[in-house]
């Protein structure tokens, strides 16, 4: 599959499996496993398309499978039609049910099935169980009020949340491809549960390299199309930030709504997706480290001026002049001078 | 071989390239005149054999190949009579104008009906070579009915006009004239009243939305929403964006199509089924940024959530 574009997405079927709470080392509630495909509604058809959309509009990252694990061989099986969805559901649910550690949240876990541009899908929802409540107009005494009911196991809100999203389709060579939202892993320390444990499968991308690459077209498109030198400075110190805060995940769209002119996002994305790099990836600054430390600016004339990326707000400013130049002016008590090679 | 008898025999050859090159030059005009905005109708021909022949005969052309200047003729009719000056402009910025005739207001020259709208010969190059000329009329509809049926009355072989036909013609001018300058107006009025660029962009939207849809929707939402999110589109260069738009509903069709056939029978996203979810879309597409901006100033952001949803990408 070349691209996967969530907006051509179509959901046919699903199976929906009840995964109770559970805490470690506790005799929990056994989860509800579905016999049978639930029955077909319009509405939650096109309810679960957006909800992976919006999922990966989020985050999205191409995922492979990790080579002979039980879950992606089923998963397989089902995209080739050789075994029953129902069958992947319950097999997937009580996976999940048994391989959950520490106090977990309960929810749904949906299975369910379509296609993209006409190819077969399948796709693996955790959804969150949410309480609300219902009001309907009624009579009291001859008089209309309003009775309210409390509900505990809402789930298809507009506001539902998705804990995870994966989608597998096939390659052209019969392999499995897949995407998944929201990884937790950082870097490759730390397993996620969900991608890693659950369903077998890991990252496509290296995030070190992926990393890297954000680094270097990001800062290109700084370079190459911000002209205004005081924006060029706010522009790289939120992508210094950006890589340097303690996310798991860089995502370009919040990257972009949190840090730039409404102006320039459009095509800081374009930018970005034209030289490949991912929409989200995990972060991993092994590879740029050094070069995130600090900042530099590099002068026509041969001037350089260098300062720890954590140096505080006020002590070097860079404006605009009136004749195209850049002025950079540093205030701080001077600590020493000294000549270099 | 006779003079007239060489030039048909090289007319017959030649005409297949002229055909080409009335085609090349008329598909050129149409697309420059719609990137403008400018609303018209464009044709082109290469002279029919029979007509080069009479028309060599009937002036006696000593040499009819150099003195038939309109072998090539393309013809450009303008909705509104005003846009003929923006017209001439252009081809004049593409073209190499070897003859230039204005003769909007000349109705008789030389004792004979003259020539209505804007006449240009140009130069077609290929590279440095010249592929041969063409001959460019700029119009308006009505200068254009006054010109076929003047030619109908007054060109009939061996057959003079009276005094009285003149006069009728004379009369007809006048009342083009008329025509043509009311027309200007009118538009002009229009398109300066208020909310007529909305009204043009909710017509838009419905163009293209109906390739997909066939729901009635509800007008005076689509004029809220529209002047809501104008400010996210090009307004200055509002004919630019009937283009992109096109283009993008073009490009996006079976995507569109799939999108629609999902959620013909869902009714929970309002704005889905409203003509402006084209433009809404297409600005998805483009700058997903400052429609939000904008968007969350009046409208529900639920809905712009669904609609980016249901667009993916």
């Amino acid at each position: 599959m070349a691209s996967f574009d969530p907006g051509r997405v179509e959901i046919a079927h699903w199976v929906i499996n009840e995964i109770p709470r559970t805490f470690r080392r506790q005799e929990g509630t056994p989860p509800t496993l579905s016999e049978a495909l639930s029955p077909y509604d319009v509405d939650v058809a096109r309810f679960f398309e957006r909800k992976i959309s919006e999922s990966f509009g989020r985050s999205r990252h191409e995922i492979q499978a990790i080579s002979d694990r039980a879950t992606p061989e089923s998963v397989l099986a089902r995209l080739r039609d050789e075994r029953s969805i129902v069958d992947l559901s319950v097999e997937l649910g009580r996976r999940l049910h048994d391989s959950q550690s520490g106090a977990m949240s309960g929810g749904l876990l949906v299975v369910t099935e379509g296609t993209h541009d006409g190819s077969p899908i399948l796709a693996v929802l955790k959804l969150e169980k949410e309480e609300g409540a219902r009001a309907a107009t009624t009579e009291v005494e001859g008089k209309t009020t309003y009775s309210v009911q409390y509900m505990r196991d809402l789930f298809l809100t507009g506001r539902t949340r998705v804990f995870k999203v994966a989608v597998f389709a096939l390659e052209g060579d019969g392999s499995l491809v897949g995407w998944v939202c929201d990884p937790q892993s950082k870097g490759t320390e730390v397993a996620d549960f969900f991608l890693e444990t659950f369903l077998e499968c890991e990252l496509t991308n290296d995030p070190k390299v992926a990393t890297r690459q954000f680094h270097a077209e990001a800062e290109k498109f700084i370079n190459d199309h911000i002209d205004d030198p005081e924006k060029k400075a706010r522009y790289e110190t939120a992508i210094i930030a950006e890589l340097n805060r303690y996310d798991a995940e860089v995502r370009l769209r919040p990257f972009a709504e949190g840090n730039l002119d409404v102006e320039d996002r459009s095509a800081f994305v374009q930018a970005m997706r034209d030289a490949g790099v991912a929409p989200s990836f995990v972060k991993d600054v092994d590879l740029i480290r050094s070069r995130i430390r600090r900042m530099q600016y590099e002068f026509e004339a041969g001037v350089k001026v260098s300062y720890p990326a954590d140096t505080p707000e006020g002590v070097v400013t860079v404006a605009g002049r009136g004749d195209g130049r850049t002025e950079l002016q540093v205030v701080d008590e001077l600590k020493n001078l000294h000549s270099r090679a | 071989m006779s003079v007239i008898a060489d030039a048909r025999a090289r007319f017959v050859t030649e005409r297949p390239a002229f055909v080409a090159i009335a085609d090349q030059v008329a598909e050129a005009i149409k697309k420059r005149t719609r990137s403008e905005g400018i609303a018209c109708s464009v044709g082109g021909r290469a002279k029919e054999v029979s007509s080069f022949v009479g028309k060599a005969l009937r002036k006696n052309y000593a040499d009819p190949w150099t003195q038939i200047t309109d072998k090539v003729g393309v013809r450009v009719t303008l909705d509104d009579p005003s846009d003929l000056g923006r017209v001439v402009d252009l081809i004049k910025s593409d073209y190499e104008v070897v003859e230039y005739q204005d003769k909007t207001h000349t109705l008789w020259e030389a004792d004979k009906i003259g020539y209505s709208g804007v006449h240009l010969q140009v130069v077609i190059r290929d590279g440095d070579d010249v592929r041969g000329e063409c001959e460019i009329q700029v119009r308006s509809a009505a200068q254009n009915l006054w010109s076929e049926m003047s030619h109908r009355l007054l060109y009939k072989p061996g057959v003079e006009p009276d005094d009285d036909t003149k006069r009728a013609l004379t009369r007809l001018a006048a009342l083009i004239e008329i025509f043509d300058e009311e027309v200007s107006r009118r538009v002009k009025q229009m398109t300066a009243a208020p909310g007529y660029q909305i009204e043009e962009l909710i017509n838009l939207a419905e163009s293209e939305f109906y390739k997909f849809s066939d729901k009635a929707y509800d007008r005076p939402l689509s004029r809220y929403v529209i002047s809501e999110i104008g400010p996210t589109l090009p307004s200055e260069q509002a004919h630019q964006y009937t283009t992109q738009l096109r283009a993008f509903v073009a490009g996006n069709e079976d995507k569109l199509a799939g999108i629609f056939r999902r959620y013909t029978e869902v009714d929970t996203v309002v704005l889905l089924h409203q003509p402006e979810s084209m433009i809404i879309f297409e600005r998805i597409a483009s700058d997903p940024f400052t429609l939000r901006e904008v968007w969350e100033r009046q409208l529900p952001v639920d809905e712009l959530d669904q609609l980016q949803a249901i667009w993916g990408d």
